[in-house]
């Protein structure tokens, strides 16, 4: 309940946004910025492009507004969403550079504080954070390690039956079942 | 049946987590045309496993971005604004039509031109586009003829090779299609044919580097299209 009392909260801060609010796109920004930059550094593991990327999707948010049409979906979906898909894309063109030893210095500058003490978080965004950390541990290992790389390390399917030796056919079932799951324990949750 | 269902849903899922392959998407194209539109379990199965995708997100670690970055922002916010309040209602509208119904365009694809694909994708292919600080946005203006002709732009970032025509336009005539081409020094390549939606919206992906090429051009043409830009050209602009 509390989640869809927010959902309609940052509607209406984007029907501002809408309308040229710039205080509005700040409380959005204030909201969203470190979960939005938080999965694009996982899936790109680079400060400066996940930095690009959240300017961008941002930007794209200040620019076009309309795109969001709260009919379909909440506000926090369709960001993210955004968020996430030009991750992935970035992380798709970029793969062949660097990522490994950037990977590394990005764990280092994570492993110095807790999270916690890092973000002031809404407290329901955390709520809703423990709960899908919480749906991802009712996996099987197989299937959280398919959703896994193609979520958070860009990957696609073909890309991920190479990667783990494992026939397409499998991965692709293997998704699904592990959407499925997660779709069934977030629902059970929310009722 | 429910083998369709099952097809379907392995390849909603896959879409959902942005991690189709190429061949994959075609399939769900057609699977998108011919079952999953007029079914309500698949459609629902989308939209759960899109929202679950996108909640995904909070799994990661929440990281402040720099001070440096909310900076930037502030300061490309101030910036004049590219894109037209028009164009704007018209992107989105266009793009909320297509997730609304998942809509499969009605294009008749013998050329490049894509179907729109589902939310996410077209969402942040379109507006990846137009965010972009090097994109391109050009607004077609009418051909050789006074008749409404719509209003379309034409958005691309150099170096590319894809360009999206978005806006509105009036439905053809009576067995006539829209024919896109891109031309250089007056000689046109076909792109693709179109008819826009019933609501009269247009999104069109058209994979081309647009910088190779100096006028975008939209005819009116037989149904089976044309070889050459011979019909009533209702759309054109210099690129």
């Amino acid at each position: 309940m509390q989640e869809r009392r927010r959902d309609m909260r940052d509607a209406e801060l984007q029907t501002r946004v809408a309308a040229g609010d710039q205080a509005a796109f700040e409380e959005l920004y204030r909201r969203y910025a470190a979960p939005a930059y938080g999965l694009a550094l996982r899936v790109l593991a680079s400060e400066p492009l996940a930095q690009d990327v959240v300017h961008d999707a941002f930007l794209a948010l200040w620019r076009a507004p309309e795109a969001f049409d709260p009919a379909r979906g909440s506000f926090r979906s369709f960001f993210l969403s955004l968020v996430h898909h030009r991750s992935v894309d970035t992380v798709r063109r970029e793969e062949r550079l660097r990522r490994r030893t950037q990977r590394m210095n990005l764990q280092a500058v994570q492993d110095e504080q807790d999270v916690a003490e890092r973000v002031a978080q809404d407290a329901w965004l955390v709520d809703l954070r423990d709960r899908v950390v919480k749906a991802l541990e009712t996996l099987s290992d197989e299937q959280r390690e398919v959703v896994e790389l193609a979520y958070f390390e860009g990957l696609t399917q073909a890309r991920i039956a190479e990667r783990t030796g494992v026939p397409l056919g499998t991965v692709k079932t293997r998704t699904l079942a592990a959407l499925r799951r997660l779709r069934r324990v977030l629902e059970e949750e929310e009722e | 049946m429910n083998g369709e269902h099952e097809r379907a849903q392995e390849l909603l899922a896959a879409h959902a987590l942005h991690a189709l392959d190429d061949e994959d998407r075609v399939s769900l194209e057609q699977l998108v045309r011919d079952h999953v539109n007029g079914c309500d379990e698949c459609r629902t199965a989308m939209w759960s496993f899109e929202a679950i995708s996108a909640d995904l997100a909070l799994a990661a670690d929440p990281v402040p971005p720099p001070s440096s970055l909310t900076g930037r922002l502030r300061r490309d916010l101030r910036s004049p604004q590219r894109v037209s309040v028009w164009a704007r209602s018209a992107v989105a509208a266009s793009i909320i039509l297509v997730l609304s119904a998942l809509a499969v365009w009605n294009a008749h694809l013998h050329g490049l031109v894509t179907r729109a694909e589902s939310s996410q994708q077209l969402t942040g292919e379109v507006l990846d586009t137009m965010s972009r600080q090097d994109s391109r946005l050009v607004t077609l203006g009418a051909g050789d003829t006074s008749a409404m002709t719509g209003q379309v732009v034409a958005a691309y970032v150099p170096g590319r090779a894809r360009m999206y025509l978005f806006g509105s336009m009036p439905a053809p005539h009576h067995d006539r299609v829209y024919q896109i081409w891109l031309g250089r020094q007056g000689i046109y390549a076909s792109e693709g044919t179109f008819v826009p939606e019933s609501s009269g919206q247009v999104v069109v992906r058209i994979m081309a580097d647009p910088t190779v090429f100096d006028a975008v051009l939209i005819t009116e043409e037989p149904a089976s299209g044309s070889s050459s830009p011979s019909g009533r050209h209702v759309l054109t602009a210099s690129l």
